[in-house]
């Protein structure tokens, strides 16, 4: 059953296109994040959502019935804000019981007590409802906008950036916290960051967005396996794709791409003069034997973790970023043949930048 | 270094010493005068402290009805202070967050009204007042320091208004809450700085009104009090007592007021709301 579903939704701002053409189906219970860099249209998305804009053209549902002419209050959603934005004026508890005490959710003070008492407890407020949000940490104030956003059960939470304000240990722990949190309240939550790794590890579907449009709505895995287009390939994955331009050419019911110092057979893809060859740094490893794809110039090893990433200059001139395990030594200034693992290869028209249709 | 710091600190204190004494002296000479007995006031020569405090000029005061006078005072001063504060939040609220069409246009016209010395308008409203019935009544009185006011306390709200995160009205909207519930429950709590100072504004002008109140009321059913005040100057003649103690009568409030929420006005009130 469908949560939330966007038709068509269109918003301008003067000669700006901040949102075109908008199709979105969002699941009941599902985790969904919008990703994308800043200006790119998950933002007014989520203010759409939230009722803070009306669309241009277009509609919005949340469970079946059309919002877009109601006010943020009438639409039953939470959102937490980038900035968390609590009431400065009211105490930790007086910020919990607030949504309790809009006209629309009211209920008595026994009720709201215990709302309150439920939610400090799961999210470990408890010794903190009679301080103000300026007495609190960070990832404290955090937690409250979380409990506020909980306390009355809506449709659909909205997150707007929540995590961007804390440090990284911070940011690893309470990003934990909302997934446990949707596991356990399983309402659906829209996510908005600019953190592909945040979006890929939390959600259940990722819309990646750039220019006000939607590039690509997929699972995490597809999204970074086969991404529609060199947008969303560059964009995804901590060091984007490796892009190498070349031609493709049939040969015997098999491709054959060819770009400067590398050749490589492949099955049957067509035949393109101008194409632009996607893989990712674990798809291309140090060669066991002198059969190589390709030879390149080790310009920089980097450790990270048990891995070590290197850059490698291709002998055709192309920069390319590999992962490989601590076992293989590699060691600047030499060159080494690479192999790339063919079940991994992405391909891309060079024009538009679209990825050509897979294999049949 | 620390001794001409030192030098610094103690040249100021004496400058600011000797302004604060040229402006207090007076007020403080009435203050002490209206305690003394009649005839100690014109002794000569002058005594600061009077050597035997009495309530009697306050006492003569008070028999002549001044507490009348007061209470009409407290009326239209307390009245003027919630109906400008309400209309200007309200106003400033918008001016501050809507757009429409109008806008600029009204923002110029309320500087410019702002302009106008009062003294130019006593005419023209004498009429609207006399024509709408509330010539010579308290409610007419506080109608007209109400559209005195209101655009400097606009003013002040809308600059207010404008420096507190909007997204506090977004989330408190988002939580269930209506326009105008957010508006008495997340707006009108944080301006509460701006109210006050604004509120001092309108409690000065309407407490200390005289021309206004002058030209408009005649009768002493709605007199206030510094109209009364004057006209003491006629009943009591020469008698400095009674004079000087329904000054201070008239004075002291406002000063009381003003030290009270002198510290309000430091505003603190946004710490913590929203990280940045």
């Amino acid at each position: 059953m469908l949560s939330v579903k966007f038709e068509t939704v269109t918003k301008t701002y003067g000669d700006k296109v901040a949102l075109s053409a908008l199709d979105l189906d969002i699941e009941k219970g599902s985790f969904v994040s919008l990703l994308g860099p800043s200006g790119s249209g998950k933002s007014t998305t989520l203010n759409l959502l939230a009722g803070m804009l009306r669309p241009d053209e277009g509609e919005i549902w949340i469970d079946g019935n059309p919002v877009s002419h109601l006010s943020p209050d009438k639409r039953n959603i939470a959102m937490v804000f980038q900035s968390y934005a609590l009431y400065p004026h009211m105490s930790v508890g007086e910020n919990l019981a607030f949504p309790l005490r809009a006209r629309r959710h009211r209920r008595d003070r026994q009720a709201i007590a215990e709302a309150i008492g439920k939610v400090a407890e799961s999210l470990g407020l408890g010794d903190l409802l009679d301080r103000f949000p300026k007495e609190l940490s960070g990832g404290q104030q955090q937690r409250v906008a979380l409990g506020r956003a909980m306390i009355r059960n809506p449709k659909v939470f909205l997150l707007d950036e929540p995590l961007s304000n804390l440090d990284v240990r911070l940011r690893i722990k309470m990003r934990r916290d909302i997934k446990d949190l949707h596991d356990r309240v399983g309402a659906t939550t829209i996510y908005v960051t600019h953190d592909q790794s945040e979006a890929l590890s939390l959600s259940d579907k990722v819309a990646v967005f750039n220019e006000g449009r939607l590039q690509q709505y997929a699972s995490p895995l597809e999204i970074y396996e086969k991404p529609v287009n060199t947008f969303v390939a560059n964009f995804v994955g901590e060091r984007g794709m490796n892009f190498i331009e070349g031609s493709l050419r049939s040969r015997n019911g098999k491709s054959v791409f060819s770009a400067p110092g590398m050749e490589l057979v492949i099955p049957g893809r067509g035949a393109d003069d101008a194409v632009i060859l996607g893989f990712r740094m674990e798809a291309i490893e140090p060669a066991r034997d002198d059969r190589a794809d390709a030879r390149g110039l080790i310009k920089q090893v980097e450790l990270v973790g048990p891995d070590r990433v290197v850059l490698l200059e291709l002998e055709g001139g192309q920069e390319v970023v590999c992962r490989t395990d601590a076992g293989v030594i590699l060691n600047k200034g030499e060159t080494h043949g690479f192999v790339l693992t063919r079940g991994k290869l992405s391909f891309f028209d060079k024009q538009s930048g679209d990825a050509l249709a897979s294999a049949r | 270094m620390t001794l001409k710091h030192l030098g610094r600190v103690f040249a100021s204190l004496v400058v600011y010493g000797l302004i604060a004494l040229a402006v207090l002296f007076p007020i403080l000479w009435g203050l002490l005068t209206s305690f003394k007995p009649r005839r100690a006031i014109l002794q000569y020569p002058p005594v600061m402290l009077p050597e035997e405090p009495t309530l009697a000029h306050y006492q003569r005061l008070w028999d002549e009805g001044v507490q009348h006078f007061i209470v009409n005072s407290l009326i239209v001063t307390s009245a003027t202070l919630v109906l400008s504060l309400i209309v200007g939040l309200f106003a400033a609220y918008a001016l501050a967050r809507a757009n429409f069409s109008g806008r600029t246009v009204i923002m110029f016209v309320i500087i410019a009204v702002m302009s106008i010395p009062i003294a130019s308008l006593l005419v023209p409203t004498f009429t609207m007042l006399s024509q709408i019935g509330l010539l010579d009544t308290r409610t007419g009185l506080v109608l007209l320091y109400t559209a005195y006011q209101l655009p400097i306390v606009v003013w002040m709200l809308m600059g207010y208004i404008q420096t507190l995160p909007v997204e506090l009205e977004h989330a408190a909207m988002i939580d269930g809450h209506s326009r105008l519930s957010v508006i008495v429950r997340i707006v009108a709590p944080l301006s509460a700085p701006a109210l006050v100072a604004a509120g001092l504004f309108i409690i000065t002008f309407a407490w200390n009104d005289f021309v206004v109140a002058l030209v408009m009321n005649s009768s002493v059913a709605t007199r206030t009090l510094p109209v009364a005040v004057y006209n003491f100057l006629g009943f009591f003649g020469r008698d400095w007592g009674p004079l000087l103690a329904a000054s201070m009568l008239s004075i002291v409030p406002v000063i009381i007021v003003f030290i009270a929420f002198q510290k309000h006005f430091v505003s603190g009130m946004t710490g913590g709301s929203v990280k940045g």
